[in-house]
Formats: structure tokens, C-alpha cells, sequence
């Protein structure tokens, strides 16, 4: 059993003891930080890539139209007909897919008939005072041949469906034959039309 | 255990579909090119032709001779003719010039060309139609010239220019 004495004793080695416990508790906490370090990579510019269908050169930048005073034929009789042809470009820095659609507008419409050559160049021969001038496409290979297309923008009929690609700063004749159909009615005398092609362009890959 | 599985489900899906989402926009750009007037051909009626009396004499058949400008070197002309009192076509004929003719294109109305059923006095209208030579259904309005059936001494059935 513990004497009075003793009692003091005990408790002051206990309050010793505990101290020494918490100091070596807080340096082991000093010695406890780990080293580190940090490095810093910075990166060039980043810059987003450009999609861009030009025609004839033109157009670059979004959309656009572009009216090509070259294509027009006037004084046409029947089984006569034109060629033209259109530069289909990628302007832009990436590679694409192109398709094309045609409509018509004006009363002539519905008797043209659309002849679309890719990769086609065009040829023009015959005369006004013969009556015989000729479009043909030389080269390429037709994806619409001497039908009527659609008297509707908001309608218009695919004459290039299947896509077709072109690489970065690459271009394509796409050759263009309008003929008035040979058994056109003598009520469209002097009748007119307009013609709208539309190319959409589209990455390269996507679905 | 059932709700924490629902969550989880709606949680995977959602992200499924942000996922996709991103995924498929694709880059486009469309250009668009208008062409021009492209038209057809008026065909233009020649001038009323002028009518002159040939033969008639020394035993020869009496006629006339219609004649007008060439319009355009890609026309050909029909010509009919009708009696006045009925409307009836008793004749015609197409002329078909050469392409670059200059000098003016002719029509001669015989009356053997006509079925006049052998009567004098009739009066008789030629309507004279330019045409495309390759599309013979594109014509021009028609112009009209008279002329008349004439029994001439000794020639006998014969046409004269005008009504008489």
C-alpha cells in the first residue's frame, strides 16, 4: 500500500513522463514532412482546324454565293444544249467530303434536262444560226445523267449523293451539261429558268 | 440496395449519353452557286408575204407567187390554204429555204396544189407559219395573203393574187 510520501512522488514521475512522451510525439511529427518538388510543362498554341468549300476559287469562309455570270445560255431550241464547268476547293486545313444538290427556279425549268460530271472538263461547239450547239463533258465520270432535277430549293435533288473526298488545298472540275429537252413543248417559247447548286462539304470520317 | 442501383443506372446512362453526345457534332460548311438566265427561243413570224401573179399567158398555168424575207437561218415555212367561206383546208406545203438564204423565200400557189373542185370565184386565204426546222411544233403566228380561183381564157383554173 502506498504511504503519503510516496503519492506526490509517483504523480510528478507520471507528469514527467507524459511530457517527455509529447515532446518526442511533436518531433516526431518535425521529422515527419516529406520532401517534394514541382515542375512546369507549358504548351504551344493550340489552335482549332478550318473546314472551307471555295467554288471557282471563291467563297472562303462560311457559306456563301456566289453567282457565276459565265453560266447562262440564252436562245435555246430544242436538243441544244450547254456546258459549264464548276471548281469544287478545300479551302480549309482540313480534309473533307463533298456532295452536291441542283434545283431550278422559272417556267424552262421542267424541260431541262442535267448532265453533272465530276472530274469532267467542258467542251462547247456548234453555233446560234445552226441551231446545233453542243455541251459535252470530256473525262470524269457522270453521276447524273440528262435527267430533269427538282423546281424546288427547299426539295432539291442530289446529283453528286455519293460523298466525295478532297484532301487540304485540293480542287475538282465538276462539269455541268444543261440541254433543252428535244419534245419541249412550243408553249415554253421564250421561257426561262435559273439553276441553284448547293455543295455541302463535311469532315473527313464523320458518321 | 435496390434504390443505390437505380441511381447508379441513370448515372452510367447519363453519362452514356453526354458521351455521344460530344462525339458525333461534326465540322460543315456548304456553298452555294446561282447560274445565270438560261433561255429558250422565240420563233418570229415573217412579214405578210407579197403576192404576185405569174403565168396566165401564152398557155401556161396561171398562179401566184407569195414571197417574204428569210427570218432566221434555223426556220422553215408551212403554208395552207383555206377557203374563206368555210374555214376547209384544200391545200399546203412547207418551204424549206436554204439556211443562209439571202434572197427572199417563195411560195408558189398553184391550182394544182389545191383542191378547188374545179370551181372559179373562190376566195381563197394562205396562212404562212415560220417554223424550227428540227422542231416543227415551234411555229410563229401565221400571216395571211388572199387570193382567188380565176378561169383564164384559154389557161382555164388558175390563182390571182388579191379578192378581185
Amino acid at each position: 500500500m502506498m504511504t503519503a510520501e510516496q503519492r506526490p512522488r509517483r504523480l510528478a514521475v507520471l507528469v514527467w513522463v507524459s511530457g517527455v512522451v509529447l515532446m518526442l510525439a511533436v518531433g516526431v511529427g518535425g521529422t515527419m514532412a516529406f520532401w517534394s518538388d514541382e515542375a512546369t510543362v507549358e504548351t504551344g498554341s493550340l489552335a482549332a482546324g478550318r473546314l472551307d468549300v471555295t467554288l471557282n476559287g471563291e467563297l472562303a469562309g462560311e457559306g456563301g454565293v456566289l453567282v457565276d455570270t459565265q453560266f447562262q445560255i440564252a436562245d435555246l431550241v430544242p436538243g441544244e444544249s450547254f456546258a459549264r464547268v464548276i471548281a469544287v476547293g478545300n479551302g480549309g486545313t482540313v480534309p473533307l467530303d463533298y456532295t452536291m444538290t441542283g434545283s431550278t427556279s422559272g417556267t424552262l425549268g421542267a424541260a431541262l434536262r442535267w448532265t453533272v460530271v465530276p472530274g469532267g472538263s467542258a467542251t462547247n461547239a456548234g453555233t446560234v444560226a445552226g441551231g446545233n450547239r453542243a455541251g459535252s463533258c470530256t473525262g470524269g465520270s457522270s453521276t447524273y445523267p440528262s435527267a430533269a432535277i427538282s423546281g424546288s430549293a427547299t426539295s432539291p435533288t442530289g446529283v453528286i449523293a455519293t460523298p466525295r473526298p478532297l484532301a487540304v488545298g485540293a480542287s475538282e472540275q465538276v462539269c455541268v451539261i444543261v440541254a433543252l429537252d428535244a419534245n419541249a413543248a412550243s408553249t415554253l417559247q421564250e421561257a426561262t429558268a435559273t439553276a441553284r447548286f448547293v455543295i455541302t462539304g463535311i469532315q473527313r470520317g464523320a458518321p | 440496395m435496390r434504390r443505390r442501383w437505380k441511381l447508379a443506372t441513370a448515372g452510367t446512362a447519363a453519362a452514356v449519353v453526354a458521351t455521344t453526345s460530344a462525339a458525333s457534332a461534326a465540322w460543315t460548311d456548304t456553298a452555294t452557286l446561282d447560274t445565270e438566265s438560261i433561255g429558250a427561243h422565240q420563233v418570229v413570224a415573217q412579214e405578210a408575204p407579197t403576192c404576185e401573179n405569174k403565168g396566165g399567158l401564152l398557155g401556161l398555168l396561171g398562179y401566184a407567187e407569195l414571197s417574204w424575207s428569210h427570218v432566221d437561218p434555223r426556220y422553215e415555212y408551212s403554208w395552207e390554204a383555206r377557203r374563206v367561206n368555210t374555214g376547209a383546208r384544200i391545200g399546203g406545203g412547207v418551204v424549206t429555204p436554204a439556211a443562209d438564204a439571202v434572197a427572199p423565200v417563195t411560195a408558189d400557189v398553184t391550182p394544182t396544189l389545191l383542191d378547188l373542185g374545179g370551181l372559179a370565184g373562190l376566195q381563197i386565204d394562205i396562212l404562212v407559219s415560220a417554223r424550227l426546222r428540227g422542231s416543227p411544233s415551234w411555229t410563229a403566228p401565221a400571216t395571211t395573203t388572199r387570193v382567188r380561183s380565176v378561169n383564164l381564157l384559154v389557161v382555164g383554173l388558175s390563182i390571182r393574187c388579191g379578192a378581185g
